[in-house]
């Protein structure tokens, strides 16, 4: 909902009139905030279409309430039926961990946390009926992952390989918590058996981000088209998976092939949040700010992520309104005093966006040190060594940095993290080097710092 | 290690939390609730918005002013009445902003809109358009009162969430997404009372954080006494075996029980002082990063207190040292006026004097000054998660143990002395040991400032 | 000293690394959100590669052919925009003939298809595939070039021309003289899936009468459908084939694996244990004998005999002839020997019958399940007759009450009935809307 979108528009983060803003003008300048790029938290989807179950009153108007949110194959359905079914018939196992896993799935379509407890209670009520159910503890360790419990999702994905070591989906739940944990070796063999055993969108994918963090990016395109090819018709999956191979594109800075995947992932899932990101981005690079500005606040306004609402101050701070682009920081830092009051003091997205952005760097080498206790993934190691080069302890940096490139990722970032490092510590001929190779890479990993590297090869 | 886990994953399951405060949707919500209320022969709309912390924070960055919302709302909703258009007009509104989660708050928008005028049986289709793309409740019910009839409708006449108050709990029903309603109502024949929005405390909606739907969830019981037992009994093994790990001065401990002439009830004593130390520093270290969670993180604190620790023992070895190095000046005066005297060396085992007791406490509040890390996370984690006394019972089981170690190393230390001093080496090493004692827990002192110091910010 | 310095670090790890992640465990706000960008989605089966159902009949109209019918992607709704379904590009879509009995195929269709020029996305769903033929190892392209008709989108998407049109213009001929159809067609399976489902409401004693809920009414499934000469087929001494299709995705490693496969009907779903389904599905036939405990005591039976004592007992235990059934043939009817392999085994010196029972063999027909499968063979009521125990003399007129497809079928190739249109969209009043998100839950389950 665009704050444009006419009558039924309500207010989101900017006010049609301009009186407030004209008081703010006033108060003076905004943060100097030095930083960029997207953070990267949050992953759970959003399609389009949404209406649930409708519980109708009258026998003439339950029929059409019902079918108003029916389309074959929606988790929308399916939700609604296995509930029915658990009331009128009671408790049965199989249908409650069923209902969670879809439950799951539409905390991804929507990215809609409420779902998330309501995954887990219907899981627990599986495993309270059979404490067996391999279903049910797959479904646990998948909800593990989505909250960032990597440790127990490994824990729950190995007991749900035990209770059924036939199912690929566990090594896939295996899989990504050993990536997570920077268990790479095992991680892929679990990705590789995978793909061997029952090829799929899931083991496509994650086959994909194989090749990708090995540095094959013609191979992890390669996967990802396959795994895109595999979504079928589905919404959601097809819509994620574009937006995947679009970023697969963006990386190595084919921005327009990366366009035509979030186009197509919005004629996929109207209004996809993440495409709707993406685009913003490539339109960015595009110099058309503008225009990245109205997409990136489509996202903003459908649901206001850290990573959007960071990119949206970026882009602000870049077409020159800096008391803007305040607000949306300040939005950020909002999302983080609540995930401190919940007990997240490290989370590693966070941290980067902190990190980039030159907030509380006084204390973001320790947190990202605890960030990276807790995600020891090559991203752990180069948000630390980020985190390190700005804080001046450079030499300790380069021995993080050179975890982070160990596995011989293109990431343009992490090339460019590493140029300042070498800066720092006074060689300046490998700092050019890696400049040059992060642009290279891809010309604009960062709304920010892609212009820092720019200038410093001039 | 499997044991670690165990240990590691009951604190956790002790440690969750009682009550939450989150939204319980979630903090990126925005819920809309529409009460269509037929009054006498009147249609009137109540209508509620409640943001949730982050859309709450954004749009206070930019002011809520309750009247433009308001005609917002009611330009965002469409009304038919006998499939003709009608127009909804906002009459008052009542705007409060309830306490959510880190101190953010939320909003809670109620507006009264009136509708036309109804003849007889009509029938009603409302819509409500606001806020469509936005995750969270949506929900429509409609009454009728004053004499007016609800004669159909696809909605129901109560709220399942007492209108954005308390949102269910039940596994079975999912967010609502209601955002239409049709109704066949037969009007009443005079006009009926208007209703009326929420005030006081039922505005302040102080139950809407109270429950998450997830404590329940996490929060179950199925911790038995026995586990608690279990799990207290594992903390304090671990926190025994903790002590053998770095930065608890065991060598510090052993040197300066066998340069001081300790005895076993001084050994006692040092664990004591080593558990309250403990247990005090893991507190004021928590209460401290609670206090300041806003601007620091522990690691932040850590490198301090190493320094404050090891200068700390530094001290206590220099005092012991010079005390050594005073009586063995005495020793020697004595030697040298009694010469062919039988040496009486019954004032060497009373107990230390003044200085030495203080010495004692310094080595074991040295010892214990330095909360592990784990210990401060545990109690920081129960903190949060609102099971204070639990954690505090857990890290005094971990101090305990912790203490026992020490004690134990001391005992060791102590009997060993002894074992040597019976075999009476009565020569110059013996009595140059409490020297030698005091260097290496002056030179230990040295070597952990010398590591505290580029640890500092 | 060592070992327990790195335990209590150890510890210390854990203990920071679990509580951090039971604070994660909280009701946190990004935390919540916070899944991975990579995590792939979870409950996205894949329908592309998921066979439905498999059909092997005599064709009534050309009764010197055997027509083979496979089904793939299950419960389409032709009115679901904005994403059609079409046959996967990158997998291979097979269907195995064994001819004597021994499981291991002697001949083998592979279907592969590629998108037109235009099919980039939208509505454009007209693909291209080509027909490769294996026999005793060698593989010949029997057929190149040829068409699927689009998906019954709409009037627009077909630009005005009838799908009968498309339907007939696309039948082609292989260069063996078979005959070849694939593309979207109506689902022809039919049945009160729900009551096989939950199993509680096996509707006893109305299976004769009708009245259940056809789940499958109106959806659409995408077609391979084969017709055969039987000279092809016959070898003159063993007049019974066995059939299955599959369809193999490609891995990292440059090989194909077997995703999905189908040979009898429902056997998956009401054999095979769930937790066992991706290793069936990855299993060929002829290692098909470690299932066959499922078949000889079938999970089934056993809960029958809870739900419904009245109507038992239910033999639980040594049911060969269940095993028979799925695994061997049927002596006397269309057994090929000792080889366990699920194939749907069709004896095609059996005459057609001109007026087929729905109950197939059971109903006294012998041209219809277990004999080969026709289209209109009531396999639900069959099955659940079996299973009860029919074929051992314990006869119950179970039936979930729907008898037929709600569609006539044509009465020629590719004989099933052409896709509601999507702009029709007749559907929605025929069918309760649950039943049909049961439909799909239930094929989705699989």
């Amino acid at each position: 909902m665009g704050g444009a979108a006419g009558g039924a528009a309500l207010p989101d983060s900017i006010p049609p009139e301009g009186g407030m803003r004209r008081r703010r003008t006033a108060i003076g300048l905004a943060a100097a905030v030095v930083a960029a790029a997207a953070v990267l938290l949050g992953g759970s989807l959003r399609a389009g279409d949404d209406a649930g179950a409708t519980p109708a009153r009258t026998i003439g108007a339950q029929q059409a309430a019902l079918e108003s949110g029916f389309s074959s194959g929606s988790t929308v359905s399916l939700v609604q039926d296995l509930q029915l079914r658990l009331r009128a018939h009671g408790d049965q196992g199989a249908l409650w961990s069923l209902l969670g896993l879809a439950y799951q799935q539409r905390a991804r379509e929507t990215a809609d946390p409420a779902w998330y407890p309501k995954a887990d209670g219907a899981l627990e009520r599986a495993l309270a009926l059979d404490p067996r159910d391999p279903v049910a503890t797959s479904g646990l360790a998948s909800l593990a992952l989505s909250r960032h419990r990597f440790r127990d999702a490994l824990q729950l994905g190995r007991r749900a390989r035990a209770l059924a070591p036939d199912s690929a989906r566990n090594l896939g739940i295996v899989g990504d918590a050993l990536l997570e944990l920077g268990r790479y070796p095992d991680a892929f063999a679990a990705f590789n058996r995978m793909a061997r055993s029952k090829p799929s969108l899931a083991s496509y994918a994650r086959y994909s981000y194989e090749r990708e963090l090995q540095g094959d990016r013609a191979g992890a395109i390669r996967w990802m088209t396959f795994a895109v090819d595999a979504a079928g018709a589905q919404p959601e999956p097809l819509a994620w998976a574009q937006v995947q191979l679009g970023k697969l594109y963006w990386n190595g800075g084919q921005i327009d092939r990366a366009a035509v995947e979030y186009e197509r992932a919005l004629g996929s899932s109207p209004r996809y949040v993440y495409a709707l990101d993406g685009l913003a981005q490539v339109w960015a690079a595009r110099g058309q700010l503008g225009r990245a500005i109205l997409l990136e606040r489509q996202a903003v306004a459908s649901i206001p992520l850290p990573q959007f609402v960071g990119t949206l101050g970026d882009l602000y701070r870049l077409s020159g309104h800096p008391l803007l682009a305040r607000d949306q920081y300040a939005t950020i830092a909002a999302i983080e005093r609540l995930l401190r009051a919940n007990g997240v003091r490290t989370d590693l997205e966070a941290t980067l966006f902190d990190v980039d952005h030159g907030v509380a760097l006084g204390s973001v080498a320790a947190r990202a040190r605890h960030a990276r206790l807790e995600r020891p993934s090559i991203d752990g190691d180069d948000v630390l060594a980020w985190a390190l080069v700005r804080t001046g302890h450079c030499a300790e940096a380069r021995i993080y940095s050179r975890r982070a490139l160990r596995l011989g990722t293109k990431d343009a970032a992490k090339y460019f993290h590493r140029g300042m490092i070498e800066r720092c510590l006074g060689r300046s001929g490998p700092a050019r080097a890696w400049f040059a190779r992060a642009l290279a890479t891809n010309p604009h990993f960062s709304l920010i710092w892609a212009p820092v590297a720019r200038e410093a090869l001039r | 290690m499997r044991r670690l886990i165990l240990l590691a994953s009951i604190a956790i399951a002790l440690a969750a939390p009682a009550t939450a405060l989150a939204h319980p949707l979630g903090n990126f919500t925005i819920n809309r609730h529409s009460r269509i209320e037929i009054s006498g022969d009147h249609l009137y709309v109540v209508y509620v918005l409640d943001l949730a912390e982050i859309p709450t924070f954004q749009a206070r960055q930019t002011g809520i002013d309750a009247k433009v919302y308001a005609r917002r709302i009611a330009a965002g909703t469409t009304v038919t009445v006998e499939g003709r258009p009608a127009h909804l007009r906002p009459v008052t509104q009542v705007l409060a902003f309830p306490r959510g989660a880190a101190g953010l708050q939320t909003t809670r928008l109620e507006v009264l809109l009136a509708g036309p005028k109804l003849h007889g049986v009509s029938e009603v289709v409302y819509h409500d358009n606001n806020y469509a793309d936005r995750i969270g409740w949506s929900e429509v019910i409609a009454r009728a009162s004053g004499g007016a009839h609800l004669l159909e409708a696809t909605v129901p006449t109560t709220s399942k969430s007492a209108e954005l108050r308390a949102y269910p709990k039940d596994l079975l029903q999912s967010p609502l997404r209601v955002t239409s309603a049709h109704v066949r109502v037969e009007a009443g024949g005079s006009a009926g009372p208007e209703p009326t929005l929420s005030s006081g405390s039922t505005l302040q909606a102080p139950d809407r954080i109270a429950d998450s739907g997830f404590t329940r969830l996490v929060a179950r019981d199925r911790l038995s006494a026995g586990v608690i037992a279990i799990s207290l009994l594992l903390a304090l093994f671990w926190g025994a075996a903790h002590a053998f790990t770095p930065g608890h001065g065991k060598s510090i401990v052993a040197a300066y029980l066998v340069g001081s002439r300790g005895t076993p009830r001084h050994a006692v004593l040092l664990g004591l002082v080593v558990t309250v130390t403990h247990t005090v520093g893991v507190f004021a270290l928590g209460i401290v990063t609670l206090a300041l969670s806003q601007f620091i993180v522990p690691a932040d604190l850590y490198p301090w207190l190493n320094l404050a620790s090891a200068l700390l023992v530094v001290a206590v070895g220099l005092g012991v040292l010079r005390a050594r190095i005073r009586s063995m000046a005495h020793a020697r005066a004595h030697a040298r006026g009694h010469e062919h005297h039988h040496h009486d060396h019954s004032h060497e085992h009373v107990p230390p004097n003044g200085s030495g007791l203080r010495g004692l406490v310094g080595v074991g509040v040295s010892g214990g000054l330095l909360p592990c890390p784990t210990a401060l996370v545990v109690l920081l984690a129960a903190i949060s998660l609102h099971r204070v006394g639990y954690g505090l019972v857990l890290i005094v089981a971990f101090s305990l143990g912790l203490a026992a170690s020490v004690t134990g190393i001391g005992l060791v230390a102590v009997t060993a002395k002894r074992f040597f001093a019976r075999k009476s080496f009565d020569g110059r090493l013996i009595r140059a040991l409490p020297a030698i004692s005091a260097v290496v827990v002056l030179v230990l002192g040295l070597a952990m400032t010398f590591r505290a110091l580029p640890g500092l910010p | 000293m060592k070992k327990r310095l790195l335990l209590g670090l150890g510890f210390a790890v854990a203990l920071v690394a679990a509580v951090g992640v039971a604070v994660v465990a909280g009701p946190t706000p990004g935390a919540g959100q916070a899944s991975s960008h990579r995590e792939a989605p979870l409950i996205s089966e894949d329908p592309t590669a998921d066979n439905t159902d498999l059909y092997a009949f005599r064709s009534p109209d050309k009764p010197d052919s055997v027509t083979i019918i496979s089904n793939w992607i299950p419960g389409e709704d032709p009115a679901a925009g904005p994403n059609y379904w079409t046959f996967s590009k990158n997998a291979r879509y097979n269907v195995y003939i064994d001819k004597n009995g021994d499981a291991v195929p002697d001949t083998t269709y592979t279907y592969r298809f590629t998108n037109g020029p235009n099919v980039a996305f939208l509505q454009n769903t007209q693909q291209s595939y080509s027909v490769t033929k294996t026999e005793a190892g060698v593989s010949r392209v029997v057929g190149q070039g040829l068409l699927t008709p689009p998906d019954n989108i709409g009037p627009k998407s077909l630009g005005g021309v009838p799908y009968a049109k498309y339907r007939t213009d696309q039948t082609h001929v292989l260069s063996d003289g078979e005959l070849t159809f694939a593309g979207q067609r109506d689902d022809p399976f039919f049945g009160d899936v729900g009551a096989i489902f939950d199993l509680v409401s096996i509707r006893a004693g109305t299976g004769s009468t009708g009245g259940g809920k056809d789940f499958l009414a109106g959806y659409a499934v995408h077609s391979i459908a084969l017709q055969i000469p039987i000279s092809q087929l016959d070898n003159g001494t063993n007049h019974t084939i066995g059939v299955y299709a599959n369809t193999e995705r490609p891995t990292p490693d440059g090989g194909f694996t077997q995703v999905s496969r189908l040979g009898n009907p429902l056997i998956n779903e009401v054999l095979i244990p769930t937790d066992l389904k991706d290793r069936w599905n990855a299993t060929r036939p002829i290692e098909d004998s470690q299932f066959a405990q499922y078949a000889s005591t079938p999970i089934l039976a056993a809960l029958l005999n809870k739900l419904y004592p009245q109507f038992g007992p239910f033999q639980e235990t040594n049911r060969d002839d269940l095993v028979a059934v799925t695994l061997t043939g049927v002596p006397g009817l269309n057994y090929t020997g000792p080889t366990q392999a699920d194939l749907l085994r069709l004896n095609m010196s059996i005459p057609v019958t001109a007026s087929p029972n729905r109950l197939g063999v059971i109903g006294g027909d012998l041209a219809g399940y277990p004999n080969g499968r026709r289209l209109g063979d009531d396999v639900i009521d069959i099955d659940e007759r079996v299973i009860a125990g029919e074929l051992i003399g314990h006869k119950l007129p179970l039936g979930d009450g729907v008898n037929e497809d709600d569609k006539a079928f044509l009465s020629v190739f590719p004989y099933t009935a052409d896709p509601d249109s999507g702009f029709a969209n007749t559907k929605g009043a025929q069918k309760p809307t649950v039943a049909a998100a049961m439909a799909v839950l239930w094929r989705a389950n699989r």
